[in-house]
């Protein structure tokens, strides 16, 4: 009887020991842990960006922690992480006005989509951004059921976005926005709200490479999809080894050597033409910041 | 050189005096029966000595150590001392792994003992039990395997708490003759809690009548054939107690006048007393003989109850005996409720002991 | 109805093929979720002896509490524990977070309430007599409690199992502590929530089946052990 125990637990404990040296790769020297906002990681792109770093630098062992673009700079503010990679532009100058990343290096861009169902009963087709979201608000205050917007309500660099295009708008987002039977607040991921705002046939506010990576179950369609309010800039900022005097900070900085290289630029804008049929990003390193 | 030694010790449980001011010597090798009814303090008592339970008063010696004082450690008083519990349970294991326990505790050799155990499970007549599933024994089994389980520790007291109530008259037979063995043998000393009063008389070479307090101690004969009070003599079976008053006619002759009759006596109480008579100390017949016996008298049978054994007869001379008889004589003198009988018994037979009243 | 019967097939062929993913992201799961059980038992079987052979005043609060703790939020532990761990935390030199050993350190927190309360019941079952018992057959203070524990230790891996139960099926601390890093701190429960979010529905199919059979598994052995 207690041998069959022994002999039980030490079963257990050999897979637990097996089981442990495998899944925990202690062989690598050093990690680079990397905040990432959801749409990044979502779409595919940093796993090849990742493999392809991990070729030059064996030593390195590159970790996504994919979060909204307000925790993923929460997590940099805390000096949990050596590197983030958002989408938030006003949120990442604050970031490193209050000392916590060094500075900030543009690496891609596309644009946010305004998506919607197909018989638009906003009427936004053709509109600018601005002015799809008044009509949205209006159309929505007067008939809730027809008209509806879903918005992710997490503080992501996609809710900061739409944030800002509602305070465009001539509504006052607190009283007319917010709260509203129209409006609802899913508190979830991207993907998650485009599912939500297509089974109430309702509009949102996407990032494109999300919105192309769920198309097939989707009936929504993309309504708007240029302009200004739309840009939507990825940038790289490494945290403040001033700061936190533990982070990696001397990969942090190969890592965006790469992203920013000849190669890594046309890793991102090759990215998702096979897959998507269509490029999800556009590389911009080195140059100046698109207006439009 | 007493072995254990008991002074003054009481009990109090919830207000109630469960244990009222016990003395108690025990010599080593000695068997000690503990007799008393249901409720009486035996099994309390065999805890306090265990040190299961904490006397409200009083003092034990156990080898000459004072093992109520606070600077004894309990276990190693308990670990010479060994208890078998009226409703024995087992530990989850098999039969062996139950026996062993108080070795494993010890820190002794358990391979050492292997041939001892099977021994033991030999003469207790559980021989290839060892794996067995203890939880699956039945009740004379379990209580076989408890004696076994405190015997391989060898104790120099054994205490024994019921050791065969409810058990089928085999595995009782089994448990006696083990004791008695134990006794013999190993000269373990041994206080056995019991209320059978046959298997204490049998087995013990002291017995102690209990009831919250010790009413008599000595060995079996003097307490079943001269109980010292009116309830030691209604415990230990003793009928036909009457109450009188003794006068002594002469050195080894006493009259006492009961309520209707006169008995002789050879008792030199005198005063207010209990006398009893053995009921098989009396005899019947359907004439007047001529005998040595000093009490005789006429009567009638008031009635007849058959035991299976004996015939026990009421008759009435003035006062109601009882009187058992061999199913034979009781044939023979073809005895009927009403019958007219002579009832004879001897003055050494009526026992006297003071009437507390 | 068509979808889910399809995930489901698809889940299964991703199960009998053997799909890397898949295998290293359950071995992991097993690694974290019996590691942090480990550590639970380690702490809280001699805990909930502590609580159970003393007698103190508040006995029966503290019983309250423990029980009430069952049903800790997971995401209250990952917060905690995460504000514990970061690097401007308390214990931020020990560069827990998002490691397996921040995730075990959350785990083992929140299984250990399950762990105790179950562990205590489990030695009340154990009858008042076999403490006399051992004490009466020679047994020190410390031997009758290993009896006692022995006794129960059917209830007590009862109590084990369901902590593992808890720890392998929750999702809060492993998403918050572990951060979801992919072949680092992916466990089962993130990655289904991850691919349900990316629509890979398929995949989390396939994860749930396999942490179920998991826990059929640990069952099936618990039974075939309390048999004997």
């Amino acid at each position: 009887m207690d041998t069959k125990y022994i002999l039980l637990a030490v079963a257990v404990v050999a897979i637990v020991v097996v089981a442990g040296v495998y899944v925990s790769g202690y062989g690598q020297a050093q990690t680079l842990k990397i905040a990432t906002t959801t749409s990044l990681e979502d779409t595919g792109l940093l796993t090849v960006l990742e493999s392809e770093y991990e070729k030059k630098y064996p030593n390195v062992d590159v970790q996504f922690i994919a979060a909204g673009t307000g925790q993923a700079l929460e997590y940099g503010k805390k000096g949990d992480v050596d590197l983030v990679m958002v989408h938030a532009k006003t949120s990442e100058e604050k970031f490193i006005a209050d000392g916590f990343g060094t500075n900030r290096t543009i690496f891609a861009y596309n644009y946010f989509y305004i998506v919607g169902p197909a018989t638009d009963p906003a009427n936004i087709n053709g509109s600018n951004a601005t002015s799809a979201f008044s009509k949205i608000g209006t159309a929505g205050a007067a008939n809730p059921t027809e008209v509806m917007f879903v918005s992710r309500g997490d503080n992501s660099g996609t809710n900061t976005r739409e944030l800002q295009i509602w305070n465009k708008t001539d509504l006052n987002y607190t009283t007319e926005v917010q709260g509203q039977p129209w409006y609802i607040e899913s508190g979830k991921g991207m993907g998650d709200t485009l599912i939500l705002a297509n089974e109430k046939s309702a509009y949102t506010l996407s990032d494109s490479g999300t919105y192309l990576a769920f198309k097939g179950n989707l009936t929504l369609t993309a309504i708007v999809t240029q302009g200004k309010d739309l840009l939507n800039i990825y940038s790289l900022i490494p945290v403040n080894p001033a700061k936190f005097p533990d982070v990696n900070s001397e990969d942090a900085q190969s890592w965006i050597a790469f992203v920013t290289s000849a190669e890594g630029q046309k890793i991102i804008g090759d990215y998702g033409v096979d897959k998507y049929g269509q490029q999800l990003f556009i590389p911009i390193a080195g140059q100046p910041e698109p207006t439009s | 050189m007493h072995l254990l030694e008991i002074q003054n010790l009481t009990k109090i449980y919830e207000g109630k005096k469960v244990l009222d001011d016990i003395d108690l010597h025990l010599k080593k090798g000695t068997t000690l029966g503990l007799i008393g009814p249901t409720g009486c303090g035996k099994t309390t008592l065999l805890r306090i000595i265990d040190l299961l339970d904490l006397p409200s008063s009083g003092k034990i010696f156990f080898d000459g150590i004072d093992i109520t004082a606070s600077n004894v450690k309990d276990m190693d008083i308990r670990r010479r001392i060994g208890m078998v519990f009226q409703k024995p349970i087992v530990f989850k294991g098999t039969v062996y792994d139950n026996i062993r326990y108080g070795l494993k505790v010890r820190g002794k050799n358990e391979d050492s003992y292997e041939t001892e155990i099977f021994k033991l499970l030999d003469s207790l007549g559980l021989a290839g039990y060892e794996e067995r599933d203890a939880s699956t024994l039945s009740g004379g089994e379990t209580q076989r395997i408890a004696l076994a389980r405190v015997l391989i520790t060898e104790p120099d007291l054994l205490l024994l708490d019921e050791p065969t109530a409810n058990l089928d008259p085999l595995s009782t037979e089994k448990i006696e003759k083990l004791i008695a063995e134990l006794s013999k043998k190993k000269h373990t000393t041994i206080i056995m809690a019991t209320h059978n009063l046959i298997q204490g008389q049998k087995l013990s070479d002291q017995i102690a009548i209990l009831n919250k307090k010790i009413f008599q101690m000595g060995t079996p004969e003097e307490v079943f054939l001269k109980p010292a009070h009116k309830f030691v003599a209604e415990f230990v079976g003793v009928r036909n107690v009457k109450k009188g008053t003794a006068t002594q006619l002469e050195p080894d002759l006493t009259l006492i006048k009961l309520r209707k009759i006169n008995i002789y006596s050879i008792s030199h109480l005198e005063g207010l007393v209990y006398a009893s008579i053995r009921p098989e100390d009396i005899t019947l017949s359907k004439m007047k003989v001529i005998s040595s016996a000093l009490n005789e008298f006429k009567g009638n049978v008031k009635g007849i109850v058959d035991n299976g054994g004996l015939i026990e007869i009421e008759v009435d001379v003035g006062e109601d005996f009882t009187v058992h008889m061999t199913r034979k004589s009781f044939l023979d003198m073809e005895l009927t409720v009403g019958s007219e009988v002579w009832l004879q018994f001897k003055a050494s037979a009526v026992n006297v002991f003071e009437c507390e009243c | 109805m068509s979808e889910i019967i399809n995930a489901f097939f698809q889940a299964i062929n991703l199960i009998v093929s053997l799909d890397p993913e898949v295998i290293e992201i359950t071995l992991r799961t097993m690694f974290i979720s019996l590691s942090s059980t480990f550590f639970a038992a380690l702490i809280a079987i001699p805990l909930a002896s502590l609580i159970h052979f003393n007698k103190f005043r508040g006995k029966r609060s503290v019983m309250n509490v423990i029980q009430t703790l069952y049903s800790l939020p997971t995401v209250l532990v990952g917060l905690l524990v995460f504000l514990l761990i970061s690097k401007s935390g308390p214990l931020g030199n020990l560069s827990l977070l998002f490691t397996p050993g921040g995730m075990i350190l959350g785990q083992t927190i929140l299984v250990i309430p399950t762990v105790i309360g179950f562990s205590i019941i489990g030695l009340r079952g154990v009858k008042e007599e076999i403490k006399e018992l051992a004490l009466s057959l020679g047994a020190s203070n410390l031997q009758t409690v290993t009896t006692i524990m022995g006794e129960a230790k059917y209830a007590l891996l009862g109590a084990i199992i369901l902590g593992f139960g808890r720890a392998i099926s929750e999702v809060g601390v492993a998403l918050m502590i572990g951060g979801n890093i992919r072949g680092y701190t992916r466990v089962i429960t993130t990655t289904m929530s991850l691919e349900t979010q990316k629509g890979n529905v398929e995949l989390s199919i396939a994860l749930g089946i396999i942490l179920l059979s998991i826990a059929l598994i640990v069952n099936l052995i618990l039974n075939q052990v309390q048999e004997r």
